[in-house]
């Protein structure tokens, strides 16, 4: 009940205000059926929760305080969920925070979702947590990410705004696993597995930091992080080896972006590089080489409540010749360049409250794309039902979509807000 | 058109040579021509006061009677040149409580929108196109709710009536560049210069959308439509809107029309 403590903290530390009879208060959440089906008719390992990819009731309380003069306030997101597929139930902190702050500087405490960038399902100054098995397996986007303990300063002036994110503990992303999902293992015939996970020490805090401005109608913004991969990387414990021993490599980005309007619409550009700390020259074949990202991307109404958006996104591998002298044998090379582009389309309703949505991303570099078409309504103002499908598709098993392609399906959401 | 808008300008300094921040003053001027009138609706009903703050109730109500609500607070900020600046939060529906929505609007430029999803942390700019589009799915389009610029359309006054027992200017506008409706006939209360009645024909000349301002108060010296109605008249939809706790020159910061803002809405102003 480790959660719920740090809820009655955070909401002990807001009451702490002088005079917390005049304080705000406010609930409110949600009650949610969640599932989705793989339509794929794969045969799966007998670990592998199978046709059923996602079978969840879930109860989403929000509770949110306010001083009266505003200036201080607490918000805490406690979702109690019971899993259909495995019949558990438990307890998800999704955000637990205490804000406080004055014009010029603010801070925001604990347990927060993070989200910056400009990309639409593609990061690359975002080295916030994710959550890959709740997006693969059909749930709302919004469980994609989900939050840091960890705490936000920021400082203010004009529209100049700067941004630091201290996360102490380090929390990986939450990435598919065989009872699940189906997805690449380079050496699926080791079985004994391990993971190391980053220490407690200072060395070992996560430090994001963003600064950012609007000039005139246009937005910039800088960004830079030291940290570790959100995903983690496999080294076999010996030469012929019997185990694997997975770690987070060290990771330092540096970026920035650039957003405006241009003609009807508006543009997008986002760069960065991502230093490779614990492999600067390339050799390791387990740790991901150092890379260059970037975002190039536009939007526009044709008509109105239509809306359509390109990107095209990129990314090129440091030392890719030290990657392929390298890479064991056996195992299939990933290209220098990837390159993804994608279409999104959306188009508004009956007065705004249905929503047609069709998402499609394809890589001409990997030959694999992913197709998300999804139809929502709002039946009441309190209700609304949702449904479409996750298609993965790929010419090879190993590339990012590819991968996944035995777990495309089709998912239900039906949400009841209070 | 700089030109155009210079000489705008001029006829507006030398019709009301008042200072900002005295528009009741503007009453006791009587305009003629029906650029005036209209230049008059534009600060009468889209810019009074400094800033003004609203709480914003919007029932969408379709032909069998179903009910939508969109419970907003909606924050205004005059800028210099004619620009302003709209900050929104939403209370309901559930689906998008807690959502807030920040609008640059320029003259004669399309407006710079950002819209923050709280579930996702997220801030996504928008791309706007004004001229017909609905606000959070309502009878009321952007320009509705946040004005059109006066030179968009060739405006000539019809003459004056009597409309809801208020004596009115009767202002016909022909849209210049691309709008919603393609001709529209307004009845401007010639005591506050809001509109009482408005009615919107499409391209082929069929009367579709009606405004009625329900009802007037003043609000610290400034006449302000508190129950407005958008009907349109080919599917009966309609859209009741009502302001509450209105209040102008309260003090709003230039700085919450940002994306810190939309992140960390501001409590002060929208509890």
């Amino acid at each position: 009940m480790r959660p719920l403590g740090l809820v009655t903290l955070v909401f002990g530390l807001a009451l702490a205000v002088p005079d917390p009879a005049r304080a705000q208060a406010a609930v409110h959440g949600f009650a949610q059926f969640n599932s989705a089906v793989r339509t794929t008719g794969a045969e799966c390992p007998p670990e592998m929760a199978c046709d059923v990819m996602r079978g969840e009731e879930r109860v989403q309380l929000k509770l949110e305080l306010s001083s009266p003069n505003g200036r201080a306030g607490a918000l805490a997101r406690v979702d109690l969920f019971h899993n259909a597929i495995r019949d558990d139930a438990g307890v998800d902190l999704r955000e637990a925070y205490v804000d406080m702050g004055g014009r010029r500087i603010s801070a925001r405490l604990g347990r927060q979702v993070v989200t910056w960038g400009l990309g639409d399902l593609l990061f690359i100054n975002d080295v916030f947590p994710k959550d890959w098995v709740a997006f693969l397996t059909g749930a709302p986007l919004e469980y994609l990410k989900f939050g840091s303990d960890a705490a936000k300063v920021g400082a203010y002036a004009g529209s100049v705004g700067a941004e630091a994110v201290i996360t102490p503990v380090f929390t990986p992303d939450r990435a598919p696993g065989p009872d699940r999902l189906f997805f690449f293992d380079p050496m699926p015939s080791l079985t004994d597995r391990v993971t190391e996970r980053p220490g407690h020490d200072f060395d070992d805090m996560q430090l994001a930091g963003r600064i950012y401005a609007r000039l005139g109608r246009y937005e910039v913004a800088s960004y830079v992080s030291k940290g570790f991969f959100g995903m983690p990387a496999g080294q076999p414990d010996q030469q012929r080896p019997t185990r694997l021993v997975f770690s987070y490599p060290r990771l330092q980005t540096y970026g920035g972006s650039l957003q405006g309007p241009l003609r009807a619409g508006v543009f997008s550009l986002e760069g960065g590089y991502y230093d490779s700390r614990d492999d600067p020259v390339g050799s390791d074949p387990t740790v991901e080489n150092s890379q260059t990202r970037w975002l190039a991307a536009y939007q526009f109404q044709p008509q109105e409540d239509l809306t359509l958006s390109f990107q095209y996104y990129g990314e090129i591998m440091r030392q890719h010749d030290a990657y392929l002298r390298t890479l064991p044998p056996g195992l299939p090379a990933r290209d220098q360049v990837r390159q993804v582009t994608s279409l999104r389309v959306t188009q508004l309703r009956r007065h705004q409250t249905l929503r047609v949505n069709l998402f499609v991303m394809a890589s001409p570099t990997d030959r694999d794309a992913y197709i998300n078409p999804s139809v929502r309504y709002n039946v009441t103002d309190e209700l609304w039902l949702e449904t479409g499908a996750n298609v993965f598709w790929g010419q090879e098993r190993h590339t990012f979509f590819g991968q996944f392609e035995q777990n495309s399906g089709v998912f239900l959401v039906a949400r009841y807000e209070f | 058109m700089r030109i155009r808008l210079a000489l705008c300008f001029i006829g507006l300094v030398l019709v009301w040579p008042v200072l900002p921040g005295e528009p009741h003053r503007l009453q006791a001027q009587a305009p003629t021509g029906a650029d005036e009138i209209v230049a008059r609706v534009q600060q009468a009903f889209y810019s009074p006061g400094r800033d003004m703050k609203a709480r914003v109730t919007m029932t969408l109500i379709s032909a069998g009677g179903d009910k939508r609500l969109r419970d907003l607070t909606m924050l205004r900020r005059n800028g210099a040149g004619g620009e302003q600046q709209y900050f929104i939060y939403f209370h309901q529906p559930g689906d998008v409580r807690g959502m807030t929505f920040l609008v640059l609007k320029y003259p004669r430029r399309d407006d710079d929108r950002w819209l923050f999803m709280p579930a996702l942390n997220l801030v996504r700019r928008l791309a706007a196109r004004d001229s017909a589009q609905s606000f959070v799915g309502s009878d009321f389009t952007y320009e509705h709710v946040s004005g059109r610029d006066p030179e968009s359309d060739r405006h000539t006054l019809r003459g004056e009536e009597q409309r809801r027992g208020k004596a009115c200017y009767v202002v016909e506008s022909q849209a210049q560049a691309a709008a919603e409706y393609s001709r529209k006939v307004a009845w401007i209360d010639k005591a506050t210069g809001l509109p009482i009645e408005e009615e919107y024909y499409d391209v082929r000349g069929e009367l579709f959308k009606v405004f009625t301002a329900e009802e007037v108060r003043d609000v610290g010296g400034y006449p302000t439509i508190t129950k407005r109605t958008m009907k349109n008249v080919k599917t009966n939809h309609r859209t009741d809107v009502v302001f509450a706790d209105v209040a102008y020159d309260v003090g709003i910061d230039a700085e919450i029309f940002s994306e810190r803002y939309l992140r960390e809405p501001p409590r002060r102003w929208i509890q």
